[in-house]
């Protein structure tokens, strides 16, 4: 029997585009909760609102939510407005090397805190 | 088969109903929060860097453009985030009637207008 596999990666999409912005949704309410009670002050008060590795953890949670996001917004729009395969598939390549060079990016800041 | 029905899609003379208004300010938001994200994490390492970073980054926020900037980038993620909300009730299948449709987007627009303002109250 050949099994076909099934082309469900818009379904994949759609879904990962809801689960992240849930995630960022979430994240959004706890620090502007935190910042209420408790807003940085100055370079220290904003070096150490990052140092506890719980927050760090869910910042960086929160960046690869975002760029995931971001990365499935930008080729639905490009899906919609770029219709030659070749140019899309040039775009595309760049936008993901960009969001890699990103998380890259958001792993150093959070860790060379 | 060829279709020869008159057309209309000059974007600048059709009045867009508030749902689709919505729904290309989503599209425009989200389009502009990547396009500041570098920009965004450039800023957040000069403050978290050093001590003079922070001084600077501060200073350069403290601009009047720079603040601007900053209040519609809010407008952006705010906008954005309720307009995604109304996103996931419509995939609930919540509120697909019409004048329904009308008025949540509506709400999108006047409550993110409305933490916008806020945003600007306390940025000034």
């Amino acid at each position: 029997m050949v099994v076909v596999k099934p082309h469900t990666h818009g379904l994949g999409d759609w879904l990962w585009q809801r689960i992240t912005a849930a995630t960022m949704l979430l994240y959004t309410l706890v620090v502007a909760l935190r910042w209420v009670m408790d807003a940085p002050l100055g370079a220290i008060g904003w070096k150490a609102w990052f140092t506890p590795l719980p927050f760090r953890l869910l910042t960086l949670f929160f960046l690869f939510a975002l760029i995931y996001h971001a990365w499935l917004g930008i080729k639905e729009i490009l899906m919609d407005y770029v219709h030659d395969k070749k140019q899309r598939a040039v775009l595309q390549a760049l936008v993901t090397l960009a969001v890699i060079g990103y998380a890259g990016g958001a792993i150093t800041i959070l860790w060379s805190i | 088969m060829a279709q020869r029905r008159p057309k209309n899609l000059n974007l600048l003379t059709i009045r867009l109903p508030l749902p689709a208004l919505v729904s290309i300010m989503h599209r425009i938001s989200g389009a502009l929060l990547f396009l500041v994200l570098p920009l965004l994490l450039w800023l957040w390492q000069q403050s978290l860097g050093s001590p003079e970073g922070y001084v600077a980054t501060l200073q350069l926020l403290h601009h009047p453009v720079a603040k601007l900037l900053i209040l519609i980038l809010i407008w952006a993620y705010l906008h954005h985030a309720c307009a995604g909300l109304r996103h996931l009730a419509l995939d609930a299948r919540w509120g697909l009637k019409l004048p329904f449709a009308r008025a949540s987007s509506a709400c999108v627009l006047v409550i993110s207008g409305l933490l916008t303002l806020l945003a600007a109250i306390w940025l000034w």
